[in-house]
């Protein structure tokens, strides 16, 4: 999901909600109030007159508003868990943060700085915009894969939109007629060599998806997106991986390239997608997008290289041009295609570490960029994209072990020639659902990347279980992914933050206090009886031993087994099997369980199917 | 007894001549004075003194009349007095147009009465002033003598050219201080100041129109008068060459230094200009072009350029010619050539200029020289601690002592030293941090917290040790040795890690070119220990540093097969410091055959280097940046100035080095040439060291710069970031590694095919891969120091060891094994770790459709991916699901695989004499073809620097096959590359590519042996062994084969190499070479104890033995250094 990298500092915060007996709370917890001191910084938006600016702190749970003009924080609002999106009404009234981790958003008075009320929306609310006549509110919800579309005045949920999956940010057209959501993730099993995530465009009149754009390579990690001002265009950001190949080196962008998706929004037109990095340096894990008030600059910010990205619109409409066709269909492979004539895009300091989703002043056009690991939001000139000052959101605090080895996750900088993070295949220390062929275990047998929570105490590390524990494989990932020799100081704060990771209390099938629905309750039943439990035995679901459950392919050696994966986050870690081939859970007991191998699941009914798959789903 | 005639201007003076002996006083000097000295010696045999001295000796002794006029009868005399070396010479007497006599400086010429031009000759021309002689009477030709002084400041003044006119016609070129005697007359001096800040600039806004159609490169083409020629610069005019309408049109900008992608075809072009000339001036046209050319300006023909034969030089002509104020028209008319790289430029060097008036008998100065202000004065450089530099020391002469090249570390200059100046300014200390431990230290690096440096020395007492790394603190403390027993090493450079990097010469292998030993790159601990080599090629690998993201960028010579003709390639690759990863970073951009040495990256993250023209020139030349956002594409030339065919015009810069916030160091000598190894014959070179104006493009403020010596290699003491570590991926228990490719279609080669060639094949078309082969390369290791001292031309004409003479494929390599490409281009395969390999990509008749030119490597364990063949280096890699990915790797490795050769005499002789030795033999030569059973070699008379040479090194049918005979075009084979060998054709009865658009055989394809086709087997056979390269000797190591007579061969290596050498004119060393090839050390009593008496006699018989071994001028040196050390007998008792 999303530059996930994001969400990961707020995870920490969840501890009440997660399923008990995991044995992990009492360290968590403490390291929870470690944390508290931070503010985290995520997203901004002004004022309508520039002259205030909110930024959501995703684990200092709180919006900050800032006097623009002082630069000077003027408030901070007490908001839900993890706050991320952020908007102001038309009229600067109100202003509204999404809180994620409460699956709402927050209503805050903007004359009193108050909160004053809070919407129900669809599950983990990321992205958050305002209709240009303020009736109308759309968040992007990650987890529930749909947009949710809240009547401000009623301050009440009116409908959901499904999108694809794990939305992350959105855009409305000026006139508020279309909402482009930019998605991370792909509905399809990772054994589709096809698979991509896309760019859902909606007609708001509507209320349904009009368009899936795509780009002609792979999307994935989608995040930040904006619309010129014509509207005519949307900008998006994405990362576009390789996950086909044997990644044998990280030069070139031969694992991960860092994209930016020009997306005609009139029917038929074709996609132009642009590399941001260069041959000899990547500019890992884009995040936020903006455009400058002149709309002729486009900024991007990359959360892994704390650098913003300034593309010259101009430059790059020219140079796309001047292109002929076939080498346009081609720019996603170039390296060199932004780079070949000076002056298209050029790469500035973010004034802090992780620079998230950013805003343009409409005052003077400045840029503000929130610094996630810096708690700071940066003001950087519109025209030169010069660092004119930092504004600190909360006192100074020193990095603990835990935030330093979320830091270390996030951060690209320190990889080999800056291509990725460690979130740029786990965001937000999950999965980003495809396959990787990766070299620790031989070539030409992709495994699908695994989520890294609990994986401290579920021993042995990776699908095949080729490292002995998470700690060791945390290492080799830096050593034979990264490229790069950390410091035992570095590893051992990564190790740290990948124990403080807990996992997150599925809200589907769950009642309002927590606990199972009636369909989960049944489903629980069948688990036991099918023999479910036998290798996945609560409460981590896993017995920790490796089994072939007759999904070994052509691929592996004969007598591969495969490492029991803990079915804890079952709902947020699609596509199932080592290599991904089902889709949905149901896949995983029908279509690719003929054999009763996983399971004695051939005998069960449909309702008891759908049971099973409700209770793995409420995990 | 004859008389003679002083040649002073005194008449009456009588000199004496008893034989060969002259005697008697001068009247003018009063003795046997100068001139009569230079007569006697003239006179006596076996005593040189030039050329031209010996050759007015010969005239001397064939026309006595010449040098003693019967009688004191009627003579031409020259005045000679204060000639000096650079100046005239020579003297002609010319009647007419008829030259009646030859003299030099202070000889007399006896001639009839009658008016005579007498021409003083100069190396690029003459200039002629007219003799009355009278009867009777001597006549002295009167001249007067000139002293070059520059118009330069002092720091320049040695180094700045001038040259001397007569009216249009240059006639030599001098230097401050030199003096040129002189006919009376008006001459001019041009030269440029290397202040003046554009000395080129490049003519733009071409048209061009053509090609017309022309015979191939012939004069006569030539001379042919087409349309533009008759329509000076009428560009609205159209032509019409035999049928083809052509029309001027806008040459782009981008192709103007070559041609080809513009005009694409074989004949001749026009090409015109524009340009604005402020005011009316003298301007010095410097052009570039292949073959002939003629040139109009302003509608007259101020030159035409004759075709030559060889038109694949690149030729390059100087025209001073008068622009006129306003608009000035240029029209040119080139050849065209069928090569991919035409190149072509023009450009305008304004020269500034003087008159000189010469009067006879006097002395002619320049002007007063201007005081011009020189941009480069001394300034301390801020931000540093200091600078660590290299000091040569001039030679005795003055000039430079700096002989640097790369790769021949024997060469190095003797005396250097490791200086400091701390700190970096004119008052600063000067420290000699070397001299008192070491004969000679270069190359320093500095440690990234500016506290150490590293550098290769040898060390004093040992003239032939071998050069070693050593460390020492920059106070000069702590010095301490880091490799020992590694061969020679150079080139040290800290890794992040704290190991280092550095080349050696250790494997012993001698490089596929001119056979020196190969270096590569090594990394070691501090101490010195588990050194492991990283790199793996035939040519050397050297001068590396490591980039801001922790990979090694190093300079890289490839050669495989044709990789830029036979001098190869100068690029830069990169490697993680592991030896995994090896990708290339930049290659030849500008010229063909440039090199680039000495990278370094600047704090900005920009690389730098030095950029040579022409191939082995190294550390001097134009610099040049390269962005790393798109190496391969994006750089900059820092210098401007046109480089070409081996002259930088900016002067020669070398050794850059990062100083803070971007700035940049360099070692800079005004003047040009083409390198610190070759210079124009009147140039000195003189580095300092300074700092850069990128915005000038030129030497900014002098850091320093010692008059007596050369300084450069000049490093910054300052904090360094330390690079990243990029950690070690190596499994150094595993043997293997695996290549894939996702899809050997793609490449960015253009797909052009009716002018390509070998070596510019095009790229395969969709569905004709079907396999690869794995090849591997060995380099020859030889103990033999003089077997293969020889170049790459040596072994085009004989060949010795284990090359074809085909001119490409030098070294010997056999196939591992093959593997198949998928449908979709896709192949992967596991291949021997640490070995020097090549692929080959083939067709359904297992034909190499491309051979990689590029030596590759796997390190154990490591996994190589590349995109395709030849893909565009700024290409990521597409999310492809490749069908190779899908399946384990092909192994092509032992035991599974077990790799063989192909030998000519072992493999394809037994064939050619059972099927083809019945029809092509001596007496029957079909087709032209000498294929005749046995091993009887062919004697060639070779021509080999200036000298004739007999070897022969192949039979009859191996030259039949690869040489071209006297009536044919193109050879039958053509090595790596069996589908375009008309061989291969005509054994499968068709033609199977395209070749070369002249090749005969283009039509007629018979099957041979005509209608009983050869087995399968016998076919791949020769498939194989062109491919490889057409090997005639392809086996590793010892050679038992018949018909290749080892020994023989060996002997006549060692023979010929003995007599191609240079006379050693050090005793010691010539003692060593000559002596102790066979007196090794237990056989050296005899030597050691010889009687002074006896070693003449020696000497006497072992130069009749070996004949042409041991060169005369060596025989005093060892007589001397065996007396020496002889220690006389102990006496009987």
């Amino acid at each position: 999901m999303l530059a996930a990298c994001v969400l990961a500092g707020g995870w920490v915060l969840c501890q009440a909600r997660a399923p008990g007996k995991t044995g992990r709370d009492a360290k968590t917890s403490k390291d929870a109030k470690a944390q508290a001191g931070y503010k985290s910084p995520t997203c901004v938006a002004f004022s309508p007159d520039g002259r205030r600016a909110y930024v959501t702190n995703r684990t200092g749970a709180s919006v900050s508003v800032i006097d623009a003009a002082a630069g000077k924080v003027a408030a901070e609002v007490r908001v839900g868990r993890r706050p991320t999106g952020v908007a102001v009404s038309p009229d600067g009234r109100w202003a509204y943060a999404a809180n994620t981790a409460d699956h709402s958003v927050s209503v805050i008075d903007a004359r009193a700085n108050k909160a004053v009320g809070s919407i129900q929306v669809g599950f983990e609310p990321t992205g958050l915009v305002v209709s240009p006549d303020g009736k109308r509110l759309y968040t992007a919800n990650t987890i529930s894969n749909d947009v949710s579309v809240v009547d401000t005045a009623a301050r009440k949920q009116v409908a959901r939109i499904p999108v694809g999956r794990a939305p992350t940010y959105l855009a409305l057209a000026p006139d508020g007629k279309t909402l482009v959501v930019n998605n991370s993730l792909s509905h399809q099993p990772a054994t589709d060599p096809k698979l991509t995530a896309h760019v859902s465009v909606i007609d708001t009149a509507a209320g349904k998806v009009i368009a899936e754009k795509r780009s002609g390579g792979t999307m994935l990690l989608g995040m930040g997106v904006a619309i010129s001002a014509d509207g005519q265009v949307a900008f998006a950001v994405h990362s576009r991986p390789n996950f086909n190949i044997t990644p044998s080196q990280l030069g070139q962008g031969w694992v991960h390239t860092n994209a930016l998706s020009i997306i005609p929004l009139a029917a038929g037109g074709k996609v132009i997608t642009v590399l941001l990095d260069n041959v000899s340096s990547g500019m890992a894990n884009p995040h936020g997008v903006a455009l400058s008030k002149d709309g002729r600059r486009l900024f991007v910010s990359h959360r892994g290289v704390h650098q913003l990205s300034v593309v010259n619109l101009d430059a790059l409409r020219a140079l796309i041009k001047r292109t002929r066709p076939a080498d346009l269909a081609r720019a996603h492979l170039n390296l060199g295609y932004l780079w070949q004539y000076g002056g298209v895009v050029r790469r500035v300091g973010s004034g802090g570490l992780c620079p998230n989703a950013l805003a343009v002043s409409p005052a003077d056009g400045s840029v503000w960029v929130p610094n996630y690991f810096s708690d700071n939001v940066a003001v950087l000139d519109g025209m030169t994209g010069k660092l004119r000052r930092t504004i600190a959101l909360g006192p100074p605090t020193k990095m603990t072990l835990v935030r330093r080895g979320e830091f270390l996750f996030h951060d690209g900088a320190h990889c080999f020639q800056q291509w990725l993070s460690c979130t740029s295949c786990h965001p937000d220390t999950r999965a980003d659902g495809v396959n990787w062929d990766l070299l620790n275990d031989g070539r030409a047998n992709p495994k699908n990347a695994k989520s890294l929570v609990g994986s401290w105490q579920t021993p042995p590390a990776m699908i095949r279980g080729v490292r002995a524990s998470m700690e060791v494989a945390a290492e080799k990932g830096f050593l034979f992914i990264q490229f790069v020799q950390p410091t035992p100081d570095e590893l051992e704060a990564v190790r740290a933050y990948l124990r403080s990771v807990p996992f997150i209390p599925s809200p589907f099938h769950r009642k309002a206090d927590g606990s199972l629905d009636d369909q989960a309750r049944r489903g629980r039943k069948v688990f036991a009886r099918a023999g479910c439990a036998a290798c996945h035995p609560p409460p981590l679901y896993t017995d920790m031993k490796k089994y072939d459950v007759r999904t070994r392919t052509m691929r592996d050696p004969k007598g591969t087994t495969y490492d029991t994966p803990t079915l804890l986050e079952l709902y947020r870690t699609a596509p199932y099997l080592h290599d991904g081939r089902a889709a949905t859970l149901e896949e995983v007991l029908t279509t690719y369980n003929p054999l009763d191998a996983h399971g004695t699941t051939s005998k069960l009914s449909k309702q008891e199917l759908a049971d099973l798959a409700a209770f793995l789903k409420a995990l | 007894m004859k008389t003679g005639v002083c040649p002073e201007s005194v008449p009456g003076a009588t000199l004496k001549r008893n034989g060969t002996k002259w005697s008697g006083v001068c009247g003018c000097c009063r003795g046997p004075a100068h001139y009569m000295r230079e007569w006697t010696s003239l006179t006596r045999p076996g005593l040189r003194i030039g050329m031209w001295a010996l050759a007015a000796a010969v005239l001397l002794a064939a026309a006595p009349a010449w040098a003693a006029p019967k009688g004191g009868g009627p003579g031409v005399f020259i005045d000679a007095r204060g000639l000096r070396k650079d100046s005239a010479r020579v003297f002609s007497v010319y009647r007419g147009n008829t030259c009646v006599k030859v003299a030099r400086a202070g000889q007399v010429a006896a001639v009839a009465p009658g008016t005579y031009d007498v021409r003083v000759g100069f190396p690029s021309g003459w200039v002629a002033a007219p003799v009355e002689v009278k009867p009777g009477k001597p006549t002295v030709v009167p001249t007067g003598l000139f002293q070059f002084r520059t118009l330069t400041p002092p720091k320049m003044r040695s180094t700045v050219p001038q040259k001397l006119y007569h009216g249009r016609s240059y006639l030599v070129t001098g230097y401050q201080g030199q003096t040129a005697r002189l006919l009376p007359g008006k001459y001019t001096v041009r030269y440029h100041a290397p202040t003046d800040r554009r000395q080129a600039r490049m003519l733009k806004g071409w048209h061009v129109v053509g090609p017309f159609r022309a015979n191939y490169n012939t004069e006569r083409s030539l001379k042919r008068v087409c349309g533009p020629e008759q329509a000076l610069h009428d560009l609205g005019r159209t032509f019409t060459d035999r049928g083809k309408k052509l029309t001027w049109r806008k040459l782009a900008p981008a192709t103007q230094r070559n041609l080809q992608p513009q005009v694409r075809g074989v004949g001749f072009v026009y090409l015109a200009t524009e340009f604005q000339a402020e005011a009316a001036s003298m301007v010095q046209l410097v052009g570039f072009a292949r073959g002939g050319m003629k040139v109009w300006l302003n509608g007259k023909l101020i030159r035409t350029v004759p075709m030559g034969r060889r038109t694949y030089i690149t030729v390059r002509t100087e025209i001073f010619a008068p622009l006129r104020k306003g608009t000035n028209r240029l029209l040119i008319k080139t050849m065209a050539s069928q090569y991919a790289y035409w190149p072509f430029g023009v450009g305008l060097e304004h020269w500034r200029s003087y008159d000189v008036t010469v009067r006879a008998g006097q002395n002619a100065l320049p002007p007063q020289p201007a005081t011009v202000p020189h941009a480069a004065q001394p300034a301390p450089v801020g931000g540093i601690k200091g600078i660590v530099f290299c000091q040569v020391p001039n030679r005795s002469d003055g000039r430079s002592g700096l002989h640097y090249e790369q790769f021949r570390i024997v060469r190095r200059p003797s005396a250097a030293r490791i200086c400091t100046l701390i700190p970096a300014a004119p008052n600063g200390t000067f420290t000699d941090l070397t001299g008192k431990h070491f004969a000679a230290a270069m190359q320093p690096d500095l440690s990234y917290d500016g506290k150490k440096i590293i550098f290769t020395a040898r060390r004093a007492k040992d003239t032939y040790g071998v050069w070693n790394i050593y460390e020492m603190n920059l106070d000069g403390s702590g010095l301490r040795q880091i490799t020992r027993d590694m061969g020679e090493c150079s080139d040290p450079y800290y890794l992040p890690n704290e190991k280092i990097v550095f080349s050696s010469d250790v494997t012993g292998f001698r490089d596929e070119y001119d056979r020196d030993k190969a270096r590569l790159l090594y990394t070691c601990n501090p101490d010195g220990s588990d050194a492991e080599r990283i790199t793996f090629n035939l040519s050397s690998d050297t001068a590396s540093i490591v980039l801001q993201d922790g990979r090694i960028l190093f300079t890289t010579w490839q050669h495989h097969g044709e990789h830029s003709g036979v001098d190869g390639t100068f690029a830069f690759g990169t490697v993680m410091p592991d030896g995994t990863q090896f990708n290339a970073f930049t290659g030849n951009q500008g010229q063909q055959n440039d090199t680039k040495s000495y990278a370094q990256q600047l704090t900005d993250g920009r690389v730098v280097y030095v950029d040579s023209a022409g191939h082995r020139h190294y550390n001097a030349g134009g610099l040049r940046a390269v962005d790393l956002s798109n190496p391969q594409k994006n750089h900059t030339v820092l210098t401007p100035g046109m480089v070409y065919n081996g002259y930088n015009l900016a002067g020669r810069y070398a050794s850059p080095y990062p100083l803070p916030n971007g700035r940049m160091l360099c070692s800079y000598s005004p003047g040009r040439g083409t390198s610190a190894l070759r210079t124009d014959p009147w140039e000195t070179i003189h580095m300092g060291v300074y700092r850069f104006d990128f915005d000038a493009g030129r030497p900014g403020a002098i850091v320093f710069d010692d008059p007596t010596a050369q300084d450069y290699d000049a490093l910054a003491v300052f904090k360094r970031p330390v690079p990243p570590i990029v950690p070690d991926v190596v499994d150094r228990r595993k043997t293997t590694g695996v290549m894939m490719c996702v899809n050997a279609y793609i490449s960015d080669r253009p797909q052009q095919t009716k002018y390509a060639r070998i070596g510019l094949l095009p790229p395969a078309k969709p569905g004709e891969i079907k396999a690869v082969r794995v090849t591997e390369g060995f380099g020859i290791e030889d103990t033999d120091r003089n077997r293969h001292k020889a170049t790459v031309i040596d072994m085009l004409q004989m060949s010795f060891g284990s090359n074809s003479n085909a001119g490409n494929g030098f070294e010997q390599k056999r196939i591992l094994g093959y593997a198949p490409v998928e449908s979709d281009g896709s192949f992967s395969v596991e291949v021997p770790a640490d070995k020097v390999l090549s692929l080959q990509t083939l067709d359904a008749n297992g034909m190499a459709i491309e051979t990689q030119l590029t030596w590759v490597w796997v390190r154990p364990g490591e996994t190589r991916l590349c995109i395709g063949c030849h893909e565009p280096r700024d290409s990521a890699l597409s999310n492809t699901d490749c069908i190779a990915m899908r399946r384990p790797a092909t192994v092509v490795a032992e035991p599974k695989v077990k790799p063989y050769t192909i030998d000519f005499r072992r493999d394809i002789m037994p064939i050619i004499e059972k099927r083809c030795s019945g029809c092509h033999n001596p007496k029957k030569t079909s087709g032209g073809l000498d294929l005749r059973k046995g091993f009887e070699l062919v004697f060639h008379r070779a021509g080999h620097r200036g000298r004739k040479i007999e070897a022969a090194m192949f039979n009859h049918a191996y030259e039949s096959l690869l040489q071209a005979p006297p009536n044919r075009v193109g050879t039958l084979v053509i090595s790596n590359a069996a589908r375009h060998s008309p061989l291969i054709w005509r054994l499968y009865g068709k033609q199977l590519a395209f070749t070369d658009v002249r090749n005969p055989y283009k039509k007629k394809c018979n099957l041979m042996p005509p209608g009983k086709p050869l087995p399968e087997a016998e076919k791949r056979l020769f498939v194989e062994w062109v491919d490889l390269g057409a090997q005639w000797d392809n086996i590793l190591g010892e050679d038992p084969l018949p018909g290749y007579n080892a020994k023989e061969s060996k002997r006549m290596a060692i023979e010929v190499n003995r007599k191609l050498a240079r006379p050693i004119l050090n005793a010691e060393e010539a003692f060593k070479a000559r002596c102790l090839e066979c007196h090794d050390t237990r056989k050296l009593a005899p030597l050691r104890t010889i009687r002074p008496e006896q070693i003449a006699p020696l000497m006497k018989r072992m130069m009749a033995k070996r004949r042409g071994w041991i060169k005369p001028q060596e025989v005093t040196l060892i007589s001397g250094y065996i007396r020496k050390n002889a220690k006389a007998p102990a006496k009987r008792k």
